[in-house]
Order: structure tokens, then C-alpha cells, then sequence
């Protein structure tokens, strides 16, 4: 889309890419410059895909981009990969490589890479703010000079000196003399190397200097781009400096790359000793195992009991409101005006679909999400990685497979999305199945709603008991059958962040809103179908055939069979129709506590929702995604027609 | 390190002069050639060798010879490998000759760090013989600085000495996070049996015991290490001992 509008003159888009670190700051400062909704979050590697934004700059228009966070362009992850590519195939006019100062060595090594590339570099030094609490200086003219770049500061979350980069960044081909880049110094053999291959390179817009290091780094992507007779004699002096300094010659590359970035960093970095903040005593709390283990448990035990009892306080309240308030007169004036069943049948559904939403979605799964945007925000997860590290072996993971499997507690889909950051596919598949098995928000809402408060609390952690189970069973059996390896933790641990408001609001209201548009219209209209096929008699067509799992294998009530339809588009709609279904919220007027507690578990456990099992397709394939589903479908029918028999018996 | 003994330059010399006569397929170095060799009295050498021998250095029989104990070759090794460095690198890169060379070298291969011959070893892509075509012998310093996995050290600073891992992924992640042979490193916390934390470079970065087993580490030099300290910047976790 380049192409089409880069014909027309002064106002067609400058492309600007946003690079830098996990967790620099990337996605606050697109989201300062674009006004697009991007989810801002402390966790190292959360964009997992280019997003794309329009900025306005006086009277131009700037096409943003925002890439996913890299330490470098080697390209290990699917993040990684993506974002080598688009800067290498995308003409920009700039790429604002954000430097988080609080870790200048570590973030410039990155922006070395790009400058060797030949990359229009401007780079913005961000979280500045932060210097001044931990005691340290940098002296950002002698970064400029050091780098031969332009360097401004930004308070990216503030919005600080985000209008001076892109403005920086937008000028960057009217810059009155180009300035000559900082080289890295690789050592004697590297150098003689690079110079051997230099003479031998096509001509490319890439820079001869860095396109030869990253041949001679065995780059997959440069390499192809040559002829075999240049890669013969590439890894001739591969072979030569390997030899002569006894490792990987991408160690010795590396080496080269991180002294320089260690060398400009001391020379503008002026260092104080400091008091540890408030931030740091917490963050050395939550990782000393004596402490971090029982603070962790509190933190999870707590949320648990405060979305149960403010969630169900919530509920009830919202369920007698509407009840008892707001329909009786409703229905009474419809009912008299309108003679149509089929029209009174669908404005009946349709406010039990909107009071459904409201009370039994809304007071858990915002609840969750205020949760989870908060422990993200202050960069708590990555710890919890950290402390499940060893547990998570058990199932052939690490540590890094928790995030994602803890966002799997608020949704399947962003959660899937996420396992893009681990570094081989094997991890990906495991963490993928394990994300579908997890009780995510919705239905958190079904077993703390429907199982704890109608059932009984013993109920609601059985349910979670056995899911937990079989979620230790089956990544054990994937870990066995799932061909491929995996890698171990290698995670950064942010430092603890106060948790700023607005954030944490804009990040719970975006993930509500996604929620409300595609679930509420979807009930609405479920919900109006169901009316009418109760209505007309036609439900029994369903409910027979599927009579001989429902009620044979499973005990339920036969009318439950259009639920776990219902279900499989949104979970939380399972319950929400079992409303519309049974007619009340009272669940246990016309369900045993067993048929309710088999319900749940089943819900909980069978194929992931429609939006789950797109995703994996597109993540793994189609065949991973039929291949989980079936999985699943027997493993809660085989959970659940247990359960129901032992629970009759026991009875 | 445990077992270094100061020697002076002398007592250097004769233990290469014997290590040089053993070399040459002679078993035996007697006291004859080594006065010859090293230009002094036969007188003297037999009082040298007595010294030597009373260090455990060499095995002395008068009228007979000398030959190197174990921790006497070990010595002498380390004293050669040095000097025919050096003369690799006084006449490829100081463009001596051969002969002011050899002086040179016998000069400064006693006072020389075992770190800076391992360096330079390197810079010169780490030759095998002299200009003379004598053998180098290979460097002995990993027999003599400790070394272990990072995996099964205590809580301080270590230095990287290599990685062992073959997984392309971790290489390339360790890589990236500049976690490479040479850097310095900090384990502020080791979870049993489970994951460590390491700080460097102003992170903190958990890494799997795995991934900790792949990588090789010396403890990191006293004074280095003050060095280090005073530079980085208050350290939170290493405020209270866990």
C-alpha cells in the first residue's frame, strides 16, 4: 500500500518504524504518536506482530509502525524474524530505535546492529525520568557525538519529547550533512575477514561493511542473497576465525558488537551510588524463593477470593436489579402491546441477553482483567516465570511458557498469540494445547458464577483442581509425542514499575470493549434464535440426537444440549443460554449440584471457542487446531461422565 | 592458583633450559649441558638444581642429571609457551629479529600475565610453533583457574569462560543478551534445583539451570571485582542476603 500512496507528493505518508528492546517503551511511544489503542505492557516481547498507525505532524501525515521488541536482528523467535524483515524489505524514511537509558550498554548493542545495517537511525533515549531515582546521568550530546546519531530524550508514557523525535525523525533526509556512524571494532581476525569478503558482495542498499558481518555470521537472510561461490569462500574465513579463537565466530561477532556498545555507554554514563528504591525492595522480595513463593500464592488466593465475593456481590446485585427492577414493568408493557409471539419472544430474549452479559460476564472478567493489567503493568510476570521455572519442566516447558499461560486465565486468543516469543515450535504446540485447557475469564465467570453459587464452593475448586491435572497430564503426554526440543529460560526481569492509572485503565477498558462488541451482539442474536426454536418446537431436533451424550453420558437435563452449542462460540454464553434456556438465573431450582457441577467442568474443559481455534490455526495450522479440539472434546467427556458417576454413586 | 610458588627469573630459566633439553629427545638434562646451554659455571648449575630439587621441582641425581617433576614441567611449559609466543610476536608483528627476539622474549615471559599470553595467543590466531619452528605448547590455564558451570556456583561475580551449549536458540539468545566468554556476571539468587538470576550490564535476566549448566564460569579476580562494584549501580538484591 506503499506503492499507492507514495505517488502522491507533499502529503503522502513517511514511513517511521519504532524500534528497540523488550519492554523499552515502543508500544507507549506509538500509541503517544498515533493515538491507536496498542496494549502497553512491561512484559519483555509483547507485541507480537507490526502494527501500523497514522500520525500527524503539522500539516503531514506519518505512517508509524511498531515493531516487536528485539535484543537483536539474528532472528531466533518468530518476533525476531519479522522485525529483520521489515526493516530490510520496507523503504523507510527513519527508524527511531527507543533506548531505554536505564540500560544504555545493553539497548545500544541493538542500535549498533542497525547503524551497521546502513539503517536511518535516530534515536529516542527514553525513560529518562528514571535516571534521576537511580542515580545516574547521561550526558546526551556526548551520546550523539559517540554515536553519530541524533539523540532525544523521551518520556515515552508521558508523552515527553515524543513530537521532537518524530519531528527528527521525519526531517531525517533533510539533515544538512550526513554524519558519519559509529563502526564497531571487531577484533584483528574478524576485520581481516570482512575485508576479504567486502570486494566480492553485489551491489545492495545495505552497507557492504555490514552485509560481509553478517555473512560472516552465517545469517540465513544474507546468505541467500549471494552466490555459492561468495558462500564457499564465507565460510573459509568462518572456518578461519572459528579456529583461531576456539567458538562460534557469532560469539566473536557478538563480542565485538556488545565491547563497543560497553565502550560508548561508559564514556556518557556518569554512575552515583543510590539507596535501592521502593521498586527494587519489592522486586528483591518477589524473586528470593523464601519470599516470592508465599507472595505469589497470596497475590493468586487473593484475586481468586476477591473476583468470588466481589464478583458474586456484584452479580447478585445486578441479577436482582434486573429481576426484579427493570423487567417485570417491561415485560408487562410489551406483553400488552405487541400481540406477535415471535417479536415478544425476541425482546424477552433479547434483555435476558443483556442482563446475562452484565451480570454473570461483566463483574468477573472485568474484574480479572483490572488484575492482570495491573501485575502486567508493574512488570510482576515476568517473575512469576522466574518462580515457576522448575515447576514448569515437569510438563516439558520453562519458565517463559508461563506468561502466556497466565495470560490464558484472561483469554485463549491474545494468550496464543503471545507463545510467538518462545524459541522453538515444539514449546509453541505444548504452551498452545496447555492455553486451551486453562479456565480463562470466561470461564472463570461459569465456575466461580454458576458452579461456586450454585453448587457450592467445593464444587468450583474441584473444578479447577481437575483442570489443573489435566493440564500436568497432558503436557507430560505432549512432551513425550510432540517432535522437536526445547530451549531453556533466558528472560530479562524488569524492574518494578509503580502501576500508573490511566495505563491500567486504557488496558482494561480495551480488552472490555473487544469483549462487549464481539460477545454482546453474538448473545443478542443467540439469544433471539434460541427463543424462536423454543417457541416453534423445533429445539427438540436438537436436543434429541445429542440426547445420548448429554443425558447418557454426561446426566444433564436434555436442554442443556443447545448450551454447549452455544458454547463453543463464546464459554461464557454456555451459561448465559442455560439462562435463557431454563429461564432463570437460579440455576439450582432446575439442576442437581451434580448436573451443575458436570456442566461446568465440561465447559470449561471442551473444544476452545470458535476465536481460540482460529487463532491456532493461523499460529500452528488447521490441522493442530481439529487435532486439540477432538483432544479436548474427549477429555471432557471423559472427565465429565466420570465425574457424574462417581458423584451418583457417592450420592 | 592455589598452587603458585614465586620463583625468580632464574629459577625460570632453568627449568625451560631442562624442559629445552628434554624436548630434544634427551631424557636426561646433566649439569654439563645445562652449563653450556645457559652460559654459566658447572659449579653453579649443580647448586641451582639442589634448590630446585629441595622445591619439589626437579628430580636431582649428582653426577647423573635433572629431570622435571610433574609440577616442575608444568612450569617450564608454561614459561616456554610464553616465551616462543613472545617471539612469534616480536618478530611477525615487532618485526625483530630472530635473535634480538629470543633475548626479549627471555626478558619479559618471566614477568608476563597468564591472561595477557592467553590474549595474545588469540590476537596472533593462536600459533602453533616459533619462528624458530619449535612447538607451542597449548595454553594449561584452564587447569589452573577453577572453573565450573554457572549452574553450581554460589551467590557472586563470575567471569564467562565459554558455553557449551549446541542449541543454535540459546547460543543466539545468550548472544543478543550479551551473556558471551569474557563478561562478567552476577548471580544475585539461585532457586533450588530451579532457575538462577543474574545481573549484568544494569539487568536482571533468570535463566534455566539448563541453560546455566551450558555455561562455564571462573570466579572474577579480586581487584577486578572492586573495580566492578564501585562502577555498577546500587545493587537492590545484593543488599540482603537471601
Amino acid at each position: 500500500m506503499r506503492e499507492t500512496t507514495s505517488k502522491k507528493k507533499d502529503t503522502a505518508p513517511k514511513g517511521i518504524a519504532l524500534m528497540g528492546n523488550p519492554s523499552a517503551g515502543k508500544s507507549a511511544m506509538f500509541s503517544q504518536m498515533t493515538g491507536v489503542n496498542v496494549i502497553v505492557s512491561n512484559i519483555p516481547q509483547s507485541t507480537v506482530m507490526v502494527q501500523k498507525g497514522l500520525s500527524h505532524l503539522d500539516e503531514h501525515t506519518v505512517m508509524v509502525y511498531d515493531l516487536p521488541g528485539v535484543y537483536s536482528i539474528t532472528a531466533v523467535t518468530e518476533d525476531e524474524a519479522a522485525t529483520k524483515d521489515f526493516l530490510l524489505s520496507s523503504p523507510l524514511e527513519a527508524v527511531i530505535d527507543i533506548v531505554d537509558a536505564t540500560r544504555l550498554e545493553r539497548n545500544l548493542y541493538l542500535t549498533l546492529q542497525l547503524l551497521e545495517l546502513g539503517l536511518p537511525v535516530v534515536v529516542a533515549l527514553n525513560q529518562v525520568d528514571l535516571l534521576k531515582t537511580l542515580n545516574l546521568d547521561i550526558d546526551v550530546a556526548a551520546l550523539e557525538r559517540e554515536l553519530g546519531v541524533q539523540v532525544v530524550p523521551t518520556i515515552a508514557t508521558q508523552g515527553e519529547g515524543v513530537h521532537d523525535v518524530l519531528e527528527t525523525a521525519f526531517h531525517y533526509a533533510d539533515q544538512p550533512s550526513r554524519r558519519t556512524h559509529r563502526q564497531v571494532n571487531y577484533d584483528d581476525h574478524v576485520e581481516r575477514a570482512v575485508a576479504a569478503i567486502i570486494p566480492m558482495l553485489p551491489e545492495t542498499s545495505i552497507p557492504k561493511r555490514g552485509f560481509a558481518v553478517r555473512l560472516l555470521a552465517g545469517d540465513k537472510d544474507f546468505e541467500s542473497r549471494v552466490d555459492e561461490h561468495t558462500l564457499e569462500l564465507v565460510r573459509t574465513f568462518r572456518g578461519e576465525v572459528e579456529r583461531a579463537h576456539g567458538e562460534d565466530v557469532a560469539v566473536t561477532i557478538a563480542r565485538g558488537q556488545h565491547s563497543t556498545a560497553d565502550l560508548i555507554a561508559s564514556a556518557v554514563l556518569v554512575r552515583k551510588v543510590h539507596k535501592p528504591t521502593i521498586g527494587e525492595r519489592f522486586g528483591e522480595i518477589s524473586t528470593r524463593p523464601r519470599t516470592g513463593y508465599p507472595l505469589l500464592v497470596a497475590l493468586v488466593g487473593g484475586m481468586l477470593a476477591i473476583i468470588f465475593y466481589v464478583g458474586g456481590y456484584l452479580n447478585s446485585l445486578i441479577a436482582t436489579f434486573f429481576e426484579g427492577i427493570v423487567f417485570p414493568p417491561l415485560y408487562a408493557v410489551v406483553d400488552a402491546q405487541v400481540a406477535n409471539p415471535f417479536i415478544t419472544s425476541a425482546v424477552h430474549s433479547t434483555l435476558l441477553a443483556l442482563a446475562a452479559v452484565l451480570a454473570i460476564a461483566i463483574p468477573y472478567i472485568l474484574i480479572f482483567f483490572i488484575f492482570l493489567a495491573i501485575l502486567e503493568d508493574v512488570g510482576y510476570l515476568p517473575r512469576v516465570a522466574l518462580l515457576l521455572d522448575r515447576q514448569a519442566h515437569v510438563i516439558g516447558l520453562h519458565g517463559r511458557s508461563i506468561i502466556p499461560m497466565l495470560f490464558g486465565y484472561g483469554c485463549s486468543v491474545p494468550a496464543i498469540m503471545a507463545t510467538r516469543a518462545l524459541p522453538t515450535r515444539k514449546e509453541r504446540i505444548i504452551t498452545t494445547a496447555l492455553i486451551t485447557l486453562i479456565p480463562c475469564s470466561a470461564r472463570t465467570a461459569i465456575i466461580l458464577g454458576v458452579a461456586a453459587t450454585y453448587a457450592g464452593v467445593q464444587y468450583a475448586l474441584a473444578i479447577y483442581l481437575i483442570s489443573f491435572v489435566l493440564i500436568i497430564a497432558s503436557g507430560r503426554l505432549l512432551r513425550a509425542t510432540v517432535p522437536g526440543r526445547t530451549a531453556g529460560l533466558v528472560l530479562e526481569i524488569p524492574l518494578i514499575r509503580r502501576p500508573a492509572l490511566v495505563p491500567i485503565l486504557k488496558k482494561t477498558w480495551l480488552r472490555m470493549r473487544e469483549f462487549l462488541y464481539i460477545a454482546v451482539p453474538l448473545l443478542i442474536v443467540g439469544s433471539i434464535v434460541f427463543g424462536w426454536l423454543d417457541l416453534t418446537g423445533l429445539s427438540r431436533f436438537i436436543e434429541a440426537p445429542m440426547a445420548p451424550i448429554t443425558v447418557g453420558i454426561l446426566g444433564l437435563p436434555s436442554f442443556t444440549a443447545i448450551c454447549l452449542i452455544y458454547g463453543v462460540l463464546r464459554k461464557e454464553m454456555a451459561v448465559e443460554m442455560l439462562a435463557i434456556a431454563s429461564g432463570t438465573f437460579i440455576f439450582s431450582t432446575v439442576m442437581t449440584p451434580v448436573q451443575i457441577f458436570v456442566f461446568c467442568l465440561v465447559v470449561t474443559l471442551y473444544v476452545p471457542c470458535i476465536a481460540t481455534f482460529g487463532v491456532i490455526a493461523r499460529e500452528l495450522n488447521a490441522r493442530w487446531a481439529v487435532g486439540i479440539s477432538i483432544f479436548t472434546i474427549v477429555l471432557a467427556l471423559i472427565a465429565g461422565g466420570i465425574a457424574f458417576r462417581v458423584l451418583t454413586f457417592a450420592h | 592458583m592455589s598452587q603458585k610458588r614465586e620463583l625468580s627469573s632464574a629459577e625460570e630459566e632453568y627449568l625451560e633450559a631442562i624442559y629445552t633439553k628434554q624436548e630434544s629427545k634427551a631424557r636426561v638434562a646433566t649439569t654439563h649441558d645445562l652449563a653450556a646451554c645457559l652460559g654459566v659455571r658447572d659449579a653453579s648449575v649443580t647448586e641451582m638444581l639442589k634448590k630446585l630439587s629441595e622445591k619439589g621441582l626437579v628430580d636431582y641425581k649428582p653426577y647423573r642429571g635433572a629431570t622435571l617433576t610433574e609440577t616442575g614441567c608444568a612450569i617450564a611449559t608454561k614459561v616456554k609457551r610464553k616465551h616462543r609466543l613472545l617471539e612469534r610476536f616480536l618478530v611477525d608483528i615487532c618485526g625483530i629479529d630472530t635473535r634480538e627476539s629470543h633475548k626479549q622474549a627471555c626478558e619479559i615471559e618471566h614477568v608476563i600475565s597468564d591472561k595477557a599470553i592467553d590474549n595474545l595467543s588469540a590476537q596472533l590466531g593462536h600459533p602453533s610453533t616459533c619462528p624458530g619452528g619449535s612447538a607451542i605448547p597449548e595454553s594449561s590455564s584452564e587447569d589452573e583457574t577453577p572453573v565450573s558451570k554457572l549452574s553450581e556456583v554460589g551467590k557472586g561475580a563470575y567471569t564467562i569462560r565459554f558455553l557449551t551449549s549446541k542449541e543454535p536458540e540459546t547460543i543466539s539468545r545468550l548472544c543478543s543478551l550479551g551473556l558471551i566468554p569474557g563478561l562478567t556476571v552476577r548471580v544475585l539468587r539461585s532457586i533450588a534445583k530451579g532457575p538462577l538470576v543474574i545481573e549484568t550490564k544494569d539487568t536482571q535476566i533468570a535463566l534455566g539451570r539448563d541453560v546455566a549448566e551450558s555455561l562455564i564460569v571462573s570466579p572474577e579476580e579480586p581487584e577486578a571485582e572492586g573495580r566492578r562494584t564501585r562502577r555498577r549501580r546500587g545493587a537492590p538484591s545484593t543488599a540482603t542476603p537471601g
